[in-house]
């Protein structure tokens, strides 16, 4: 009798099902989770290769940090060849100073490099939600790194609990996790130690650009840059903040900048602004676009920066002495 | 508070638990207070032009109802404009300011009339028809006027259809607050499914597709035509889904807690003509015109050069309804006019024998299907398009077939022309096989659960859950 009330009872059959129902959604997510994990942990090319490699394994004495324009303008074998030790460029598209910082963090939980390259953006703290909604690219990494898990939570406040899930972080991968499993492109295997060259010419000439006047600053990437500039200092590694080349002239100093210059200064870190330098802007046989060198520009300016940071390192040694 | 967030699922949860384990007499104040909660936590100020405009309403339709002759015009005409100036205030003032500066400019005079800086409240289009519907409803006398105050509020601000829809009729959902709905099994697992559906159409489809559009529309001068086009396809698949998505989100909602909506979209691209589109697309809107301006003006009872004036311009004003920008006002005239294009060809085609109920070969049907979906494209053109410049520059782009690469925007594409495939294979099953091939709706709860279960991963795997808000809300 009472099995037949609980049997007719819809409230009940509907909580017995919805259990149920629970219990195999936790089953799948699990099972295919896991999947999603062994396969991107083991791709062997592309963006999401280079980051695993970046966050578990480099073992570097410089690491380069930044975004596509880092990835791109920074060629990891003339500067290590120039300075005499093993260089990665961890630059990754598309990404802000709150993914380098986290990369950093996470770096430093394995082992300290020695010098560590910044290259900033104009409007690098601007408030923009894409930056934030980018830090997507570091979900797989959520579970197995504390270090990460504060800046991912900053995507919103229910992130630890999507994060629950075993495959939302690898939600929207499948198809980068299936190009860095198989041998379908080529290209892909191409890694010169992180940097990815260009070959396109421009083929208009340089403008004369306004920059867009103050902007409102996020001031959680202000912090997130702090952060990762006394996490250098703390952990004695040599940090070296740049603005690398833009193709236009741009005719006045961009706010972002201007607060990382005066961090830079607070703790007596190099801070170098190339955004403007006539040996590379306005050139059009050195750049693929308006932001970004091409392969040689990348190689001059790649010889430039060792230069200085050799010089730098020079100057730094003396007046430790 | 948006439908494709996580804030919403805890709201969802907590009030439809609520709403059973309390007695039926305070069901009405928990929505209401549930609703002013939803509408409230998008910019919280604006719950008092609704509530301007509930008591307006409330009042015009007690007096409406009381009073005789004249009277009851006066009443009607003080509910309309009060609903009409709140949207020409917050909706269309600046776009009127707008043109009159361009006007004023061409004769060399500058505008002293100054621009309001204000927000376009979200879903005000929606509520104020619903509203203006009441009280035409009881002018008509085909629904008696609400004496509770609260339940005419709810009516206005029930929170699965408040800020994009469907519009609702009182006749059909006013009644419903009084109604005792009991906790049916199967009731309450139909409204889940239809709002799993809802969300698999937002977060896999609609949503990944904007990421393409906004991507080459934000800078169509630097696309080719063909990044165009597709663009433009897959703009018409994202409004589609993205749009039907909220609809079945609010009808599935409401229908857990025992409330019926009207069905909104009928899957509309397998229209064989504009008519038909136009029954099957956003057909709470498109009964609302059709009951209260096409009628009004005469409908199809008057002669037929008025009639085509009569179709033209609803569609006009349909245009308008949904923003306060020329590209709608063209986007509402290509569609009146494609709808009077049909009506004259199928004049001058029966002149030749040829009879408008004759059933087309399956072939002929396909073609038909084939053109309605193009030139609604086109029309989606003006839709998304920023403004008449970019409209111009995206259709000289794509009729000039010049060569260009395809942008693909990796993995937004594969994404894209995966989901879009998805979507076209679920309801073509739908329209030609309903009944076959069940997989949701399957008698086997293997088949069923396994179905829940790869809908739900498939929006963990593929959904964009940084997604933006309902392009709908802005209206």
């Amino acid at each position: 009798m009472e099995k037949d009330l609980i049997k007719n009872n819809p409230v009940q059959k509907f909580l017995r099902n919805f259990l149920l129902f629970l219990f195999l959604l936790v089953i799948a997510d699990f099972a295919v989770g896991f999947l999603l994990r062994k396969f991107y942990f083991s791709q062997e090319s592309g963006l999401e290769a280079r980051t695993i490699y970046a966050i578990d394994k480099a073992n570097e004495e410089l690491i380069v940090l930044g975004s596509s324009r880092a990835s791109h303008h920074y060629v990891p074998a003339i500067i290590g060849k120039e300075l005499n030790m093993s260089a990665y460029n961890a630059g990754r598209e598309g990404n802000f100073i709150l993914y380098h910082n986290a990369v950093l963090q996470c770096m430093i939980q394995r082992y300290h490099p020695k010098v560590v390259v910044l290259d900033l953006l104009n409007k690098e703290f601007s408030v923009n939600r894409e930056s934030y909604d980018r830090l997507a690219t570091l979900m797989p990494f959520y579970r197995n790194h504390e270090a990460i898990r504060p800046i991912i939570n900053l995507r919103g406040p229910f992130e630890p609990i999507k994060n629950l899930s075993a495959i939302y972080p690898y939600n929207s991968k499948l198809q980068a996790i299936a190009m860095g499993n198989l041998e379908l492109n080529k290209s892909r295997k191409q890694d010169f130690g992180g940097y990815i060259p260009l070959e396109r010419v421009m083929k208009r000439p340089a403008d004369s650009v306004a920059v867009e006047g103050e902007y409102p600053i996020d001031t959680i990437k202000v912090e997130a840059f702090r952060q990762l500039v006394k996490t250098c200092s703390a952990s004695n590694i040599r940090l070296f903040v740049i603005c690398s080349p833009y193709y236009d002239y741009l005719r006045a100093e961009d706010p972002s900048v201007r607060i990382a210059r005066q961090i830079a200064a607070e703790y007596s870190i190099p801070f170098w602004d190339y955004s403007v330098d006539t040996t590379f802007t306005g050139k059009a046989d050195i750049f693929d676009d308006k932001a970004h060198l091409n392969k040689e520009g990348a190689e001059r300016y790649s010889k430039l920066i060792a230069d200085k940071i050799t010089a730098s390192a020079g100057s730094h040694a003396s007046a430790k002495r | 508070m948006l439908f494709n967030s996580m804030e919403f699922l805890f709201y969802f949860i907590v009030v439809t638990s609520l709403y059973f384990l309390l007695p039926h007499r305070f069901r009405w104040m928990l929505l209401l207070f549930a609703s002013c909660y939803f509408y409230m936590a998008f910019v919280p100020v604006y719950i008092l032009i609704l509530g301007f405009t509930i008591v307006i309403d409330y009042f015009a339709g007690i007096f409406l109802e009381e009073a005789r002759g004249r009277k009851r015009k006066v009443w009607l005409i003080a509910s309309l404009v009060a609903n009409i100036g709140v949207l020409a205030v917050f909706k269309y003032y600046n776009f009127l300011n707008d043109n009159l500066t361009t006007l004023l400019h061409g004769v060399g005079w500058n505008n002293p009339v100054p621009y309001l800086k204000i927000l376009l409240p979200i879903g005000l289009s929606f509520h104020t028809f619903q509203a203006m519907s009441y009280t035409i409803e009881v002018y008509r006398g085909h629904q008696k006027a609400e004496r509770n105050f609260g339940i005419y509020a709810l009516y206005v601000m029930f929170y699965p259809q408040l800020v994009a829809g469907p519009i609702e009729r009182p006749q059909n959902l006013l009644h419903q607050f009084y109604e005792k709905h009991s906790f049916d099994y199967e009731r309450v697992v139909d409204g889940l499914k239809i709002m799993l559906w809802g969300f698999v159409k937002k977060l896999v489809i609609a949503d990944r597709l904007g990421l393409y559009v906004d991507a080459v529309y934000g800078n169509a001068d630097q696309h080719s035509g063909l990044s165009l086009i597709v663009a433009t396809v897959f703009f018409a698949f994202q409004i589609y889904c993205d749009f039907s998505g909220y609809s079945d989100i609010a009808i599935g909602s409401a229908k857990v807690m025992g409330f019926t909506l009207m069905r909104n979209f009928n899957r509309p691209y397998f229209s064989a003509n504009i008519s038909e589109f136009w029954s099957r697309w956003h057909i709470s809107l498109s009964t609302w015109f059709k009951d209260y301006l096409y009628i009004s003006l005469g409908g199809n009872r008057v002669s037929i050069p008025r009639w085509y004036f009569n179709l033209f311009f609803v569609f006009l004003v349909s245009g308008l309804w949904h923003g306060a920008n020329w590209t709608f006002v063209i986007w509402g005239a290509l569609n009146g006019f494609y709808l009077v294009a049909a009506l004259i060809r199928n004049r001058l085609l029966s002149k030749w024998g040829w009879k408008e109920n004759d059933q087309p070969s399956w072939w002929m049907r396909m073609i038909n299907i084939g053109i309605t979906f193009l030139l609604t494209c086109f029309a989606w053109i003006f839709f998304r398009a920023a403004d008449l410049n970019q409209a111009t520059l995206v259709i000289g782009r794509i009729f000039r077939f010049e060569k260009g690469s395809l942008f693909t925007g990796n993995p937004t594409f594969t994404y894209s022309l995966f989901a879009i495939a998805f979507l076209l294979l679920v309801e073509a099953k739908e329209e030609y096989y309903k009944g076959s091939f069940t997989l949701i709706d399957n008698k086997s709860p293997l088949v069923r659960y396994s179905t829940y279960l790869a809908l739900i991963l498939l929006i963990l795997l593929i959904g964009v859950f940084d997604g933006g808000q309902f392009i709908y809300f802005q209206f």
